[in-house]
This record gives C-alpha cells, structure tokens and sequence, in this order.
C-alpha cells in the first residue's frame, strides 16, 4: 500500500477535524491553526484534486447561495478510504517512532 | 453579523481573472468563491487596503503550483491529441500527404527566396564604414537625375588634395582581361582591379600576408586574393614572388588578402596600383576629358556634412575642363546593390520575389484549410463526444492547433531537406553560391520558424474555430449527414488559389516570349556570323598582316577592328562641335573608333556616301559617319560634307550617314552615334565568316593569331553569346520565375486533387445510383467535373486583368517589347483549364468507372 504525504495528511486530518464543515476557507485556516502552514489556495486545491482522484475524499455541494448566480459551497468529506490512509499514516509513524524518545535523539 | 451592505467589496478584478485563467476548469469557481470570503473577512477586519494587498500576494503565491498543475494537464491532452493526429493521418494517408507536401513545398520556396532576398539585402554590409561611403558620381547640367559613375582619372587625387574634409579616398577600375606568365604559364585573368592603396581604408576587405595598404604603395606591386596566391604560388610563400603582365610588365606580389566576399559590389582576384593603368592601356592619366570606366570612393571626416559637401565640389571637373557639362555628386554606396545609380537595381526583384514567397505559401495555407473543412465531416463525432465529456471550445481548439503543429513540423523538416536538394539549381539560376546554415545564420533560422509559425497561424485559425463552433447535439442527433464544411468558402480559395497560379503563367509565358523577341529581334546588323577576338599583344601593330592573312581564307568574308562591340557602343564624348550646330544643343555623342571595314563586317548599310578613305590617324580625324539618329539630335539638314570638330583636334567632315542599329539593350533606344578611324581605341578583332566549315576558319585564325602573338592562350567569342549576356538579368529572372510558376500550379493542383478525392467519396453513393438508373461514365465525368471548371473558368477573369496590368508594367522597362496578344491569355486558361481537369479526371474517371454494387451494397 502507498503512504500518503506529508502535506496529504495534514489536509486530511483537517478535514476529518471539521466534519461538516470542511470547505475551502476552513480548510486553509484549519491547516494554518494545527500545522502553522500558510497554503495558497493554489497548492491546496491542487492537493484535494489529487486525493479525489485517489478517492481519499469526495465533494459535496452545499445548498446555492440566495443571491444572482450564488453558487453553492463545495464541501469536503473523507471516504472510509480516506480515513483508512489515515489510519496507515498514524501506524506507520507509530512503528517508525517505536522505542525512540525525543531525548534518544540527542544522545 | 454585520447587516447586508449594498455592495459587496470585489477583490481586485486583474488578480481575480489570472486566477480564474490559470485555475482548471473543475475547482475554478470554488477557488474565486473562497478567495472572495477571505478576501471580505479582511476587508472587515484590516480594510480594504490591505485586503487588496493580500488578494494580490496570494496570487502570486499560487502562481507555481497553478502554473505546474496547468503545464501537466496540457501535457497529458497533447499526448492525446497527437496519438489521434496520427491515427487520423494513418487513416487518410492521400489527404496528409497532399497537406504536409503542399506545405513542405510552400515553406521551402520561400526559403530559397529568402535565401535569395537575404543575400541581396546584405550586399556591401559587411564593410564596417558601410554608412559613410560615398561614391563620386557625375551628372550632366541639364539631367541632374541621371547619375553616371564614371569619373576623369586626376578628380580623385584633385579632391583628396584640395579638400581637408575627405578622409580617405581611392579610384578603381576593373581591370578587363590580362594576360598572366608565370613559369611560362600563360593565364588569361578576367577579374582584376586597379586601386589606390586607401581602397582598403574605406572598404574592409580582409588582410591574410602583409598590409596591403602599404603594399600597393609601391607601383610595381600586385595584391592576390587567397584563391588567386593559391592558384599560382599553391602551398609556397607568395610574398615576393614574381608574375608578368601582359608579357611586359613584372610586378611583384605584396601581399595577399582573403577572397572579396560574393556580396561585394566591388570584385577583384588581383589588385595593381591604380597609376599603371595608363601604361597597360596607353591612356594620359592626367586627362580630364576621358571617362575610362574609373569610379571614386571616399569616406569624409567625421563631422562633415555629406550634403553639404556634395554641393562644395560640384564644379571641381569644370575647374579642370572649363568646356565640360558634367557635375559632382556624393552618392551613398550602401544602397548601390538595391537601388542603383538611377533606381535600376536589383531592389524591385527583391519585391517581385518575396511576393511569390508568400503566395506560394498561402496557396499551400489553402490547401491545408480546405481539406481540413472539407473532412471536418469526418471528425464531428469525436469533437462531439469531446465536447460532451466536458472539452471546452479553447481545448478544441488547442487540439487543431495542435495537429497542426505535427504536421508543419513533419512538413518543415522536409522543406529543409528540399531547400538542400535545390539550393545547388537555385544557385545555378541565380549566379550566387548561397548557402543554407542554420547554425551559422541565427537570423535565419528566427526567420525560417517565424514562416513555419506563420504558416501554422495562416491554416489553423480558419479550421479551428470552425471546428469548434460545432454544436454537440446537432451532431450526434443526426450522424447520417456529417455537415462538409462551408463549401462557398471553400470554392471562394480554390479561386484565389488558381487566380495566382494563371497569374504565374501568363506572366512567365510574357516574360519568356519577351526574351526570345529580344533573341531573335534584328538588331540591323549580322549577329550571327561574327566572331571576335581581344586585340591583344602584336595584334594591333600588325593588324594589317592579319587581315591579309585571313583574308585569303575563302570562308572569311571581311576583318576589321573596332573599339567596341556593335551591340554595345557606350562609348560617349563630349565637347562636339559641327556645322550648323544650334546654341542650346548639347555637343555629346557615343562613338564609336572602327577602321574603314567595320561597315561592311558588321552589314550596316550606307543611306548616303561610303566608307572611310584616308589613311587612319590619332591626331587628324579628317573623315566622321553618323547613323540616323545622330541628324535628329544633330538638327541639321543634308549632313554629308558638313565639317565636324571632336574634343581639340583639327576639324574634320562628315562623309556619310549609316542605318540605325541597336547600339545598346532593348531597354534602351538606339543612340545618336558617330563613327570615326582612331586607331588608338580600337580594342578587338572582328571577323564576319560563312557559315560553312566553322572548325576549320577557326583552327586557320588560331594558326595566324599563334604566328603574329605566341605567348597569348587564343580566346575567340560569338557575338550574339555577349549580346545575351545583355540581358543576363531577365533571363535569370525568367528562370527562376518560371520554376516557381510550375512549383505554385504543383501545390493548387496538389489541393484540387485532395478536393476532388473527397468529393468523390460524398458523392459515391449518388455516383451509384446514377449508374444504376443508366448515366454513362462520361456523364458522371462531366457531372463531377463541371464544378471545378466553373472555378477555374472564373479564376480566369480575375487573373485576366491582374497579370496584363502587372505585365504591362514590366514591359515598360523595354523600349523595344513585344504586345501582350490576346492568344497568351487564351493559352494561360487552356493551360489552367487542362490541368486542372488532368487533376481531377484521376479521381473521377475512377469513381465514375467503379461499380455501383460496391458502392451501394450497404445500403
């Protein structure tokens, strides 16, 4: 099986955090809240592209807004694909980690 | 929450639509909707300021990713397009050959022609002064328009001294034929020069042995080209080594330079010190009244005005000759190549030229646009699927264009290869030695992809907008009728296309019949039988021995000797003066120096009197003949007897008036002219034989000039071969006109055909069922073929006019020319009408022949 990125992690444990609420805006502030990392909206569509062509995730639309051509939201919700990648993620850095304490590694 | 404001603050409009262009068509409006939240989260927080700012930085900061994501979905599609680009030419093999041959052909003619133009444009330019050469060119007072470049010998020197603003300047001459003796080789050498040592100031020739300014310093020193030291000397040293002139005249070689570049005006293999040329050609150097051929260059200092100058020494010839009408003038030699002197230059064949290029290359555009529209039928369904799985118009677009692309690039490698394969003809056409380098010549390459992209512009646009204009449901709702591209479009190019092709043969049949009139045309003397010979070495001494000894001879009829050839008396004085002679008439005239036989040798007739009678003299000319011409701009009447003066000498008469002949091109009328005994000009030997036994007149003048000159290689030549030399430029012209004439008809007919193949396939079911209900094959032919002689038939009548508009104007250059008879229209529309019909009759003989069970057994 392929482990999924750094930065594919990040976005997913973002949107699983917000649940129903993970669109675009979110998204971006969620990541910058945990990780610190400011994404341009460029790199993060370019990321949940990617993991919706690996059915990681799935859009949603959200109900049209009530104005002219108010489109609706594009929400994003994990697949149990998805969520089964995270669970490998957190595996396999348990495994990596095992034994090994921050302070070993100064030693 | 704040309550709804009237208007919403909008991001900035410019960042917004990069965004928008650069974000992929899926996400595109999620990205635009959740930038605008954020974007309005500051505005209420920060405000508007620093909202914009941040818009801005954002979309800066998305712009790589944005860009790489862009770079490989493009990717991906071209892989796609080009995988079904080629399957397509694989699927309709006639039709891609017909289109990447049509271009191939197109874009390698107008790179020959580029090559070409290239070459004449950069004429002179490699001389680093090429802006501030002047050439010293004279005018007579009463044509101040009419430029001559022939100036005295002393003016040069005379100027240099007496002007402080010349910096440097030089005479040269072309040398004319000299005889070479080396180790007892005897060389004739055509192309030499004599020169002042600034030559090489003023033009950037490269030095390889020695400076050659300093060498031509001492008189008795040649300069040899590379070539030329090679030719004698091989691998030894030059320098120093010993070549005699003329058998008389040793110089000693002083250095040797690189080959005059081919784009030179100014051309020479050897280069002597311009003083010897009085002693090679018996000529008083100091003489302000001859006009030997001898041009001036100078190059003035740095802060004179060329104009101002030009006008300063206008008068330095009359301070010399105070009887001379000729005047000074600066000319720029930049533009000598282009422009000529008097606008006689090579300029207007520059224009011809690229003028064919770029129709030759849009009737292979056309080409490639009709066959496309015509087969579009054939790709509506997969740009319908296309469109409905999602492709936008710009992809479809992108996907025409992109096969395109293929395909000029495939067609552009060929043209490479055929500019290759022709370059050696079109260089044998032309007279130069271009070559093709595309590493060497980085202009020519930008400029050789700029035509391939041009190409690609011209034959792409039409079909990919057309193409992508097609409406998805139209088509996959009804698949039976495939729509055939918009048809009166197409006959309007088929039109264009053959227009330009009749227009090319009517105007090569005119030029050509131009140049066999000019062949053949009479020229008022015998062209045909006479031969002539350089009157070199003992020749003119002992002329009379000569004439004796040929003449004994019964297949010589007559000998003489003249100053220059019949066709080409360009010899001019000034400074006449006559009987009679009005005030405002201007005493100058060619002339021409014959001895007493030139008449009778030549076959000009005498109106009134006869040939010469007194002994020949250089100091008394007691006896002139005038040619017809000369009474009109003579003004007096019953010439014969009349006195007549030449320059200082003593006053002689005139004793007879001779026909007119061409004394000049065709471009020209015939000149007034005289002829006079003056045996110190004469320059060849002319001999008028029978026609019989040729080899044997020629082996017994070979004998005789061995005897009286047995050092000199014997060299004769026909007149009529110089007389065509006249007119080498137009014959070059024809040539090459007439190639890409048959080129241009290749490429139409090349598209007619393609044309015609798909008609045939739309029409094979229709061709069926007429065959089954009775219709004979020469029905069907003339069916199908009726449509495309209509167009052709209509081509004619534009092409009509056009080409005899055009023509006319070429025929203007020549006084004599022939008229433009209705017949070569009549023959241009045969000639268009046959092929084009040769063309098609492939196509439909062989569906009107077909049988129709194959072509409706599916029905």
């Amino acid at each position: 099986m392929k482990e999924i990125s750094k930065a594919e992690e990040m976005v997913l444990l973002a949107i699983w955090r917000l649940g129903n609420d993970a669109y675009g805006v979110s998204v971006r502030r969620q990541i910058r809240k945990d990780t610190g990392k400011d994404y341009t909206y460029g790199t993060l569509y370019g990321l949940l592209r990617q993991m919706g062509r690996k059915g990681y995730i799935q859009k949603i639309k959200g109900e049209p807004l009530p104005k002219k051509g108010g489109r609706g939201k594009t929400y994003f919700k994990l697949t149990p694909e998805g969520i089964r990648a995270l669970k490998d993620a957190i595996a396999l850095h348990k495994r990596m980690w095992k034994d090994i304490s921050e302070f070993s590694l100064d030693g | 929450m704040s309550p709804i404001r009237k208007k919403d603050p909008v991001p900035p409009r410019f960042a917004e639509w990069i965004i928008l262009r650069l974000a992929w068509a899926e996400d595109r409006f999620s990205i635009r909707e959740n930038l605008r939240e954020e974007y309005m989260y500051i505005t209420s927080t920060r405000g508007v300021r620093s909202a914009d700012l941040w818009y801005w930085g954002h979309m800066m900061r998305s712009l790589f990713p944005f860009v790489r994501l862009a770079i490989y979905w493009r990717i991906v599609m071209l892989k796609n397009y080009l995988k079904i680009a080629f399957r397509n030419f694989y699927k309709h093999k006639s039709f891609s050959f017909i289109n990447i041959a049509g271009l191939a052909i197109g874009m390698a003619c107008c790179m020959l022609i580029l090559l070409w133009v290239q070459d004449e444009l950069n004429y002179e330019r490699f001389n680093e002064n090429i802006d501030d050469i002047f050439c010293v060119v004279i005018y007579l007072t009463d044509t101040p328009n009419v430029l001559g470049g022939t100036v005295p010998a002393p003016l040069v020197p005379y100027l240099k001294d007496k002007y402080a603003e010349i910096k440097h300047a030089s005479r040269f001459r072309g040398s004319g034929r000299r005889l070479f003796v080396y180790e007892g080789n005897n060389v004739f050498e055509d192309n030499g020069g004599f020169a002042d040592p600034e030559l090489f100031d003023i033009f950037s020739f490269a030095t390889i042995l020695n400076d050659p300014k300093t060498a031509l310093m001492d008189l008795n020193t040649i300069i040899l080209t590379k070539s030329m030291a090679e030719k004698y000397f091989g691998s030894e040293d030059p320098l120093g080594k010993t070549i005699k002139l003329e058998n008389r005249y040793v110089f000693a070689v002083g250095a040797v330079i690189e080959d005059i570049p081919q784009n030179s005006s100014i051309q020479f293999d050897y280069l002597i010190p311009f003083e010897n040329f009085g002693k090679f050609d018996n000529v008083e150097m100091d003489n302000w009244g001859r006009y030997e051929n001898y041009s001036g260059f100078v190059i003035l200092n740095d802060n004179v005005d060329p104009e101002v100058f030009s006008e300063k020494i206008a008068g330095a010839i009359v301070e010399n000759d105070p009887n001379s009408n000729f005047r000074l003038k600066l000319h720029l030699y930049k533009n000598l190549r282009l422009f000529g002197l008097n606008n006689d230059g090579t300029f207007k064949f520059v224009l011809i030229f690229s003028a064919i290029a770029i129709l030759m290359l849009l009737i292979a555009c056309i080409n490639f646009v009709n066959l496309t529209t015509a087969q579009a039928g054939k790709r509506a369904k997969e740009i319908g699927l296309r469109k409905v799985i999602g492709a936008s118009k710009f992809s479809i677009r992108r996907q025409v264009y992109s096969e395109l692309v293929a395909i000029v690039t495939i067609a552009f490698v060929l043209a490479i290869f055929l500019v290759y394969l022709f370059l050696p003809r079109l260089n044998a056409l032309s007279g130069k030695s271009l070559t093709l380098s595309l590493t060497g010549n980085l202009g020519l390459l930008l400029f050789m992809l700029g035509i391939a992209f041009v190409t690609l512009i011209i034959s792409g646009t039409y079909p990919a907008f057309y193409l992508s204009a097609f409406s998805p449901v139209k088509i996959m709702k009804s698949p039976a009728s495939p729509s055939s591209g918009n048809s009166s479009l197409r006959k309007m190019l088929v039109i264009a296309q053959f227009t330009i092709s009749i227009v090319l043969i009517i105007s090569t049949i005119v030029i050509t019949k131009q140049m066999i009139y000019i062949k053949n045309k009479e020229l008022g003397f015998d062209k045909d039988h006479l031969v002539y010979i350089d009157l070199l070495g003992n020749l003119k001494a002992r002329f009379d021995t000569v004439k004796n000894e040929l003449l004994r001879n019964p297949n010589v009829n007559y000998v003489t000797t003249a100053q220059s050839l019949p066709n080409n008396v360009s010899n001019f004085a000034s400074g006449l003066d006559w009987e009679g002679k009005p005030a405002d008439v201007e005493g100058g005239m060619n002339f021409i120096a014959v001895e007493k036989d030139y008449f009778d040798t030549v076959g000009i007739e005498f109106l009134e009197g006869e040939t010469f009678k007194t002994v020949p003299d250089n100091q008394l000319l007691r006896e002139f003949i005038i040619n017809e011409k000369a009474i009109d701009l003579m003004q007096i009447e019953n010439p014969v007897g009349k006195s007549f003066k030449m320059w200082d000498r003593e006053a002689g008469r005139i004793i007879g008036i001779v026909n007119n002949v061409h004394n000049t091109s065709l471009h020209q009328e015939i000149r007034p002219a005289f002829y006079v005994q003056f045996p110190y000009f004469y320059n060849y030997l002319i001999i008028n034989m029978k026609n019989e036994n040729i080899h044997d007149t020629m082996s017994l003048i070979q004998g005789v000039f061995g005897e009286i000159n047995p050092n000199y290689p014997f060299e004769f030549h026909f007149l009529d071969e110089n007389i065509d030399r006249f007119y080498q430029t137009e014959r070059q012209m024809n040539g090459i006109i007439t190639y890409f004439t048959m080129l241009a008809i290749f490429i139409s007919c090349l598209g007619l055909f393609g044309l015609s193949l798909f008609m045939a396939e739309q029409r094979i079911k229709e061709i069926g069922i007429r065959k089954t209900l009775g219709a004979t094959v020469s029905q069907i032919v003339g069916l199908m073929s009726k449509d495309f002689l209509i167009l052709v038939a209509v081509s004619n009548l534009i092409a009509w006019p056009a080409s005899y508009f055009i023509m006319n104007k070429w025929l203007q250059n020549f006084t004599y020319r022939i008229d433009i008879g209705l017949w070569i229209f009549a023959l241009a529309a045969a000639l268009a009408l046959m092929i084009a019909l040769l063309t098609i009759s492939f196509q439909t003989i062989k569906s009107a022949t077909a049988n129709p069970v194959d072509s409706l057994r599916y029905e």
